[in-house]
């Protein structure tokens, strides 16, 4: 075939219907089953009769990533694959990213996860579509004593209705901690007002007394431990706010007179690790923060100048600010909900508690690891921190619409200390927009904490 | 019809018995429609399924109440309810204002300084060869590395900013933590990011323009500024308007800057449109309200945009 025929044949119509064509048959091809794809279910259908008990099962977990545990779940997925054949996969996102990730997987069709793992507050709007853990933990007889009270208290149900009914079991506690320096402080105030005095006393010559992380959603604990401790509850039986009430509103003068005289300047711009950083530097008497953002660094002289000389006191007068939990959840359209059971069963048993703590450094839901004299000897300031933890509370609450009353107090908070607003309008509008909030769906069962 | 047929195809008429007349372009050109509309096909069905549907769907949502937190709940018709709750809703009003305050301080600053930096880039300045290439730094990082490296900077206790300033005998200032201060600092970093883009841009239109006519002014003795304001401000106006176009609808846009450096605080002022809908959409999944905002956001944008078009073909 000469040149000449090859040009007179392949005419630019030629052309452009050769190309159609081959992106047709691509887009088929693309539609199709890849054969990689199917090779590889042949091969689990295969290999499914083969010895452990889960041989074949992938289990696919979504949760929130940039926890302590993360890599825990990591290490007990390869010791629960050797010891029953399922694999563990992953899908670690930020905490930002779970509500609208949570809403695609529960739309899907076709689910993509078995699991969860995150906050506890996630199963406020995700119940529906979990598993019943309780049915569960009797047919495989989950030890389920030992953990810390709130733990009872607060993970069965979801906001006081759905009693009997557990969505999730802990693997990790939390709660804000007092950090103090004991050169600067002996010893801890135990009311608010010895408290404010100390602070005071340590405020001056290039020192404050406290820091905090400013920034609006980490408000809403410093408000938390300061209004609980007064002891009234967030809402009235009827879901209507008590915020707003004269409690609230010394709450919030509280923490403005912490912010404005014993606080470094340009605080309500510092999120966790610049109020962590300013503790570590020794230049602040007290922090009350998240364990998580600064405990790895506080005896590590590269980066802390507190080394040896920091103690954890809980908020005067038993204040408490805003327990977590991170729970494991199965979704109930999982095809493998026994399988995910007894890995989630593994990571949060008795056995793998005291692991979470020593290797980890996680805050292990279980009380009773706390006082193992290994565990002890290694954190000789749990017992102070396990004192906070029997009396916290989570951000009560627990609705659905959850996070927009979170938020809502979290800006108003934040209105109040830049004084872009009293602390009495900052909580009426934080009570409206709760009020709104809850009216959308108000719940059949009165509120309690 | 029949002039389709007046001209022969060499080919076609290879291909067809004697005697039979086809209308072989009209069949020819049909078919190359054809073709081109397959191809066209993929990429129309693609903007279709991800443009033009949620846009719809997401006109038809603002008309519905929904709250897709609440298990097993519906949209349920609310009529123009979220327009006429956005419209007294003060939270709307303040992000508005916001946004339209973060804009024009943004844009006309970065214009200003933009313009000074072309004219400096296309003159014999010697020094301007580094500074263009120091210029272009900012471009290259991404909007949430900026943010995390700006934080560091304002940060009023062992931030560089307040170091600096305290060598020139400026008290320390809380930047982000202040609420007269927050959003001038969050424009800062836009103007920061933003500058070079516009200082470019300006200087390619500068270096098009016809050296003539500054010959002839300068001959007829204009200063340079009579220069600049008769001669290259007129003759840029197409530049500047298709950069205050484009630099106006993507400050509107702004989202990863302001959640980085304060998201939306202190109290709530630094909350742009654009977070407010992202926070009430995406995290509150109130999505009939969220729409609802995202329309008027539309509505606002498509009017400043339609203003800078029409001057643009007035120009023209």
């Amino acid at each position: 075939m000469s040149d000449k025929n090859i040009n007179s044949k392949i005419s630019r119509r030629d052309f452009l219907r050769m190309a159609a064509l081959t992106g047709g048959a691509a887009a088929l091809a693309a539609c199709a089953p890849q054969a990689t794809q199917v090779a590889t279910e042949v091969a689990t259908e295969v290999a499914a009769p083969a010895g452990k008990k889960y041989e074949g099962v992938v289990l696919r977990g979504l949760g929130q990533g940039g926890v302590a545990y993360n890599p825990a779940l990591v290490a007990f997925a390869s010791e629960f694959e050797a010891e029953t054949g399922a694999k563990v996969e992953f899908d670690d996102q930020p905490w930002e990213q779970l509500t609208p990730k949570l809403q695609a997987e529960l739309a899907a069709s076709s689910p993509t996860y078995d699991f969860f793992y995150g906050d506890i507050e996630f199963q406020y709007f995700t119940y529906p579509s979990l598993v019943d853990m309780n049915p569960m933990i009797q047919k495989y007889g989950y030890n389920m004593d030992g953990f810390f009270d709130p733990v009872y208290k607060f993970g069965e149900g979801i906001a006081g209705g759905l009693e009997g009914k557990r969505f999730g079991l802990p693997i990790r506690i939390g709660a804000c901690w007092v950090f103090y320096n004991k050169d600067m402080i002996q010893e801890f105030p135990t009311t608010w007002d010895d408290y404010y005095a100390k602070l005071a006393e340590l405020t001056g010559g290039g020192k404050y007394g406290v820091a905090f992380a400013g920034v609006a959603a980490q408000l809403v604990k410093i408000f938390l431990a300061r209004y609980w401790s007064m002891g009234d509850p967030l809402m009235q039986p009827d879901w209507t706010p008590l915020i707003n009430s004269e409690k609230g509103v010394k709450s919030v003068e509280m923490m403005l007179d912490a912010l404005k005289n014993y606080a470094p300047p340009g605080m309500l711009a510092w999120d966790n690790p610049d109020a962590s950083n300013a503790f570590l530097n020794g230049d602040v008497a007290v922090l009350e923060g998240w364990a998580s953002f600064i405990l790895p660094d506080l005896d590590n002289p590269e980066k802390s100048k507190v080394v040896g000389k920091w103690g954890v006191a809980q908020f005067p007068e038993n204040g408490t600010g805003n327990l977590t939990q991170h729970n494991l959840d199965i979704f109930a359209a999982s095809k493998n909900v026994d399988a995910a059971f007894e890995y989630i069963a593994y990571c949060t048993g008795i056995d793998t508690s005291k692991r979470l703590i020593m290797e980890f450094r996680e805050e292990s839901p279980r009380e009773v690891t706390w006082s193992d004299p290994e565990v002890l000897a290694a954190n000789p300031f749990l017992p102070e921190v396990a004192k906070q933890y029997a009396v916290g509370k989570p951000f009560t609450p627990g609705l659905p619409q959850w996070l927009e009353l979170f938020i809502a107090l979290a800006e108003g908070l934040s209105a109040a200390m830049s004084e872009t607003a009293s602390p009495q309008d900052a909580l009426n509008t934080t009570a409206q927009k709760w009020t709104d909030a809850i009216n959308q769906a108000k719940p059949d069962f009165e509120y309690k904490e | 019809m029949t002039a389709s047929t007046q001209i022969p195809s060499t080919r076609s008429s290879e291909s067809t018995s004697p005697g039979v007349r086809v209308p072989v372009l009209k069949q020819t050109y049909r078919r190359e429609r054809w073709v081109l509309g397959l191809f066209l096909a993929p990429s129309v069905i693609f903007l279709l399924l991800t443009s033009v549907y949620p846009l719809l769907n997401s006109l038809r949502l603002s008309f519905y109440s929904w709250n897709m937190t609440i298990p097993f709940s519906k949209p349920v018709w609310f009529g123009v309810g979220n327009y006429a709750r956005l419209l007294s809703d003060p939270t709307f009003w303040n992000a508005v204002r916001i946004t339209f305050f973060y804009v024009v301080f943004a844009v006309v600053i970065e214009l200003i300084l933009g313009m000074i930096l072309a004219l400096l880039a296309t003159s014999s300045v010697h020094a301007m060869g580094p500074i263009r290439t120091i210029l272009l730094f900012p471009l290259m990082m991404t909007p949430v590395v900026a943010g995390v490296l700006w934080r560091n900077l304002y940060n009023s206790q062992y931030g560089v900013i307040n170091h600096l300033i305290g060598l020139l005998g400026i008290p320390p200032q809380t930047w982000l933590g202040s609420p007269s201060q927050a959003l001038p600092s969050v424009i800062m970093v836009e103007i920061w990011m933003q500058l070079p883009v516009v200082a470019f841009v300006l200087a390619a239109g500068i270096a098009a323009l016809p050296v003539d006519m500054y010959k002839a002014a300068a001959v007829d003795g204009a200063s340079r500024w009579q220069s600049f304001r008769m001669i290259t401000l007129p003759l840029l106006k197409p530049v500047i308007l298709v950069v205050l176009l484009l630099r106006i609808m993507d400050a509107f846009k702004v989202f990863d800057i302001i959640f980085m450096l304060t998201y939306g605080g202190p109290g709530q002022k630094t909350e742009v449109l654009s977070l407010l809908i992202y926070k009430t959409g995406l995290k509150f999944l109130q999505v009939g309200q969220a729409s609802a905002m995202s329309w008027l956001f539309l509505v606002f944008i498509f009017i400043i945009s339609f203003f800078f078009i029409r001057e643009l073909q007035r120009g023209e």
